[in-house]
């Protein structure tokens, strides 16, 4: 098992980990583009949103995992990474999506790669949210921190996009192009925190409008994502 | 309104303004002692506590600003400490309006300790930041799991009809012993405000900090965000203060 993991080159680890095809439940997810949108964003609006989302919430979770990342190669324990996120996080809303997601992704890795310490770690941990569980398979496949900044980031900025796809009607190539219109500020915000290795360090930024939006989704019944 | 501008030109850059509040229980009685003081170059603005009134281990306290503020280099620092057991109540006579900066800061620290079954009650008046303002404001709080805060803010980005000014916002949390329980920055600008608050113009927040048996369920269900650590905070987005700030959530809550 072990030689074989040895084997896989991390670019191709890494393509698996950011593809929409992986049973997570990604498709469920809007980053809050829904709500947005509901409370009166239009089409021209949504790439503003995707760099703010890096800006803020997106560079909170990147560096929360990055963090989580150094502890869990250093053995040390992750309550207070956990700690960290939680209290940068206002919205309960947006722990609790976190944290389910985070359930997903936790039991589809450990079934791919089992045994391995730092996922062994992190479901020891009650409720572990998003950033950790990424880090424990960082941790568990050698990625890099910059290499996983990179892919939070990616990925919040293709649920974005895509969930923009299905709730406006848009061409698809008009919304790659945001995709790859954000991609520098993507590398941007992985350089920023891939040096990260205290709970303390974990930017702080947080985002009041999109924070209200992810607590009016919980109480709406009419919508097309989870979140 | 004409406002006369103190001249400020005679002080150093880092002439900060102290205010200090400190309720302690007295070892010998029910009662609580407390010291207000103030420490400040005499061309500087400063916030003068005022003794309102003090019951046992109670003591009302009023914040009034003792010369135009705020302007470009002014440095507010409070201190306020609330001991074990001792209950504080803080209010402002008016809100602050920091001007027009030019290039120029002005800082507004606080600090605050609440220690063991400690109390404050802060009902902060708005600060409106004008176009032009540049306000670095800090909020460092540190409290025993079982003291109670109760924390009335208001921001308004710019008078009416008016572009934002900046304010940079630190806000850290901790219980006695580290564990942080809200911990946010918030850099609000004419660049940064409609993505960070959207189309508004005013934050108005509350924040309960309290044993869980003290927490009013029922008050004000909208716009709460429940604290992972226990707590809540109340924050609403608006576009004027009088519609925007929530006088039953806070009335509920102080």
């Amino acid at each position: 098992m072990t030689d074989s993991r040895r084997t896989i080159h991390r670019d191709l680890v890494l393509m698996l980990l950011a593809d929409a095809r992986l049973p997570v439940a990604g498709h469920t997810q809007s980053a809050t583009l829904e709500p947005a949108l509901r409370a009166g964003l239009g089409p021209a609006d949504v790439p503003g949103f995707v760099a703010t989302r890096l800006r803020t919430v997106t560079r909170v979770e990147a560096a929360t995992a990055v963090v989580a990342l150094h502890h869990l190669r250093r053995g040390l324990d992750l309550s207070a990474v956990e700690a960290a996120w939680s209290a940068r996080t206002t919205s309960p809303a947006m722990r609790a999506t976190s944290r389910s997601q985070a359930r997903a992704l936790l039991r589809l890795v450990s079934r791919l790669w089992p045994g391995t310490e730092a996922l062994r770690a992190v479901s020891s941990s009650t409720t572990p949210c998003r950033a950790v569980v990424l880090a424990a398979t960082a941790a568990s496949l050698d990625l890099e921190a910059t290499a996983l900044a990179r892919l939070i980031g990616y990925d919040d900025v293709q649920t974005v996009c895509s969930a923009a796809l299905k709730l406006l009607p848009l061409d698809p190539a008009d919304v790659t192009g945001w995709v790859a219109s954000a991609l520098p500020a993507v590398d941007a915000l992985a350089d920023e925190v891939a040096h990260l290795t205290r709970p303390d360090d974990v930017p702080a930024s947080g985002a009041p409008q999109i924070e209200a939006w992810a607590q009016a989704h919980v109480h709406t019944t009419r919508r097309l994502f989870s979140a | 309104m004409t406002t006369l501008t103190p001249d400020r030109s005679a002080r150093t850059q880092d002439g900060v303004s102290r205010t200090t509040i400190r309720l302690v229980p007295d070892p010998a009685g029910d009662r609580a002692r407390i010291r207000l003081a103030t420490d400040s170059h005499p061309k500087c603005p400063v916030l003068r506590p005022m003794l309102l009134d003090t019951v046992g281990s109670r003591a009302r306290v009023s914040l009034v600003p003792e010369g135009a503020m705020l302007l470009a280099d002014d440095h507010i620092d409070l201190d306020i400490e609330v001991g074990t057991g001792t209950r504080l109540e803080i209010v402002e006579p008016a809100g602050t309006v920091a001007y027009d900066m030019r290039g120029r800061y002005a800082t507004w620290d606080v600090r605050l300790h609440l220690g063991s079954g400690a109390s404050l009650v802060w009902a902060g008046e708005p600060l409106v930041a004008s176009a032009g303002a540049d306000v670095r404001r800090s909020m460092s709080i540190v409290l025993a799991p079982d003291a109670r805060l109760a924390l009335r803010e208001t921001l308004v980005l710019g008078r009416y009809g008016e572009w934002p000014g900046r304010v940079r916002q630190r806000t850290r949390v901790h219980h006695v012993g580290g564990a942080p329980v809200l911990v946010e920055d918030l850099d609000l600008d004419p660049v940064s405000a409609p993505a960070l608050i959207g189309r508004h113009r005013v934050v108005s927040t509350v924040l309960l900090l309290a044993p869980p048996d003290e927490v009013p369920i029922e008050a004000a269900r909208h716009d709460r965000f429940d604290l992972e650590t226990g707590g809540i905070l109340w924050r609403r987005l608006g576009t004027d203060v009088h519609a925007t700030v929530d006088s039953g959530c806070w009335a509920a809550v102080r």
